[in-house]
């Protein structure tokens, strides 16, 4: 009998620089979300098969994909801001004043 | 005809805003909005084409005061107008919001019917997702700069939430938020609370399925973990 060392677990795959393409990608994957049955779908425990379904419809692609797994908030409004052209998926839009 | 006004919110993030708010979008001959993520903007736009932003009120470098009278008057002017306007803020409209009651008040005192709808605040998100109560312990909450310049008295053993951390010291709009007095704040509560205790910056996510951005710190350490949009939760001392 061989002993084998166990496959390295796999890197989970870098998300490439901030690209309004990727943005574009999760805007309309969210709207998506919106319409009849969706978010019931998405946040059924099959959360990953809806996500799967998407990119095999062409909503997302590989890197929007990933980052609905496993981003960060930051990481989205990162992308999603680059479609504003804010910088800033969500612009600091203060409505209080300090004083 | 006579104008009329609802002042709605819409929640942080385009799932949660309410049927009611959802309404009286839909039913609106204008609908004035401010949201700063773009899928509520989708969102409201295709309940409501009759729609316009009102984030050109502020003007860089101004001070912020400056652009909340703008908005008041842009809200107003086709209520006078004889229109049934529905002027949409992102959370609850009436939670460190200034413009909304503003524009409630000045409507009313020129004999126009206005009415408030409630909306989900970052505080509502900071008590799901932190899973804190505050009924336990008790809560106070106050916006940065003015806990700064104020000093009000602070009970440590409630917990306390400071608002627009990222922006305190700062009066003026700025679309790179800066935090002058991010210092003087961390000594304030280091007067309070010992240098271990640890804070939480908070962000709620706008994004269903996406996780809020939750970073606990050592207070001493607070400075360095702050990001602009964040809100502090400094959870209550345990009693002796």
């Amino acid at each position: 009998m061989s002993i084998v060392d166990p496959p390295e677990p796999s890197e989970p795959s870098e998300p490439s620089e901030p690209s309004d393409v990727v943005g574009e990608h999760l805007r309309d994957f969210f709207i998506d979300l919106l319409r009849d049955g969706n978010l019931m779908d998405y946040r059924s425990p099959g959360r990953g098969d809806y996500i799967t379904r998407k990119r095999s419809e062409g909503l997302i692609g590989a890197e929007a994909e990933t980052l609905l797994r496993e981003g960060t908030l930051e990481q989205i409004e990162e992308r999603l801001g680059a479609v504003t052209g804010s910088g800033h998926a969500v612009p600091l839009l203060v409505v209080c004043p300090p004083m | 005809m006579t104008g009329r006004l609802v002042v709605v919110g819409t929640g942080i993030g385009a799932a949660r805003l309410t049927a009611e708010a959802r309404a009286a979008i839909e039913a609106a001959d204008e609908l004035l909005y401010l949201i700063p993520d773009p899928v509520s903007v989708h969102a409201v736009g295709q309940l409501n084409p009759r729609s316009r932003s009102l984030e050109h009120c502020y003007v860089e470098g101004e001070h912020r005061r400056k652009a909340y009278a703008r908005m008041v008057e842009t809200i107003l002017d086709p209520v006078r107008g004889g229109r049934n306007v529905c002027a949409a803020f992102y959370g609850h409209p009436g939670v460190f919001v200034l413009p909304s009651h503003e524009a409630v008040k000045q409507a009313r005192s020129e004999g126009f019917e206005a009415t408030m709808l409630p909306g989900i605040s970052a505080e509502d998100c900071l008590f799901a997702d932190l899973g804190v109560d505050p009924a336990e312990a008790g809560c106070q909450s106050y916006e940065a700069t003015r806990f700064l310049e104020r000093r009000p008295a602070i009970e440590p053993r409630a917990a306390l939430i400071l608002w627009q951390i990222g922006v305190v010291g700062s009066a003026n709009h700025s679309a790179e938020p800066v935090a002058p007095r991010l210092t003087d704040l961390v000594e304030r509560l280091r007067g309070l609370y010992p240098d271990e205790h640890e804070v939480v910056v908070y962000e709620a996510s706008s994004f269903v399925g996406i996780a809020p951005l939750i970073r606990p710190t050592p207070l001493a350490d607070l400075a360095a973990a702050v990001t602009p949009a964040s809100t502090l939760y400094v959870p209550p001392l345990a009693k002796p």
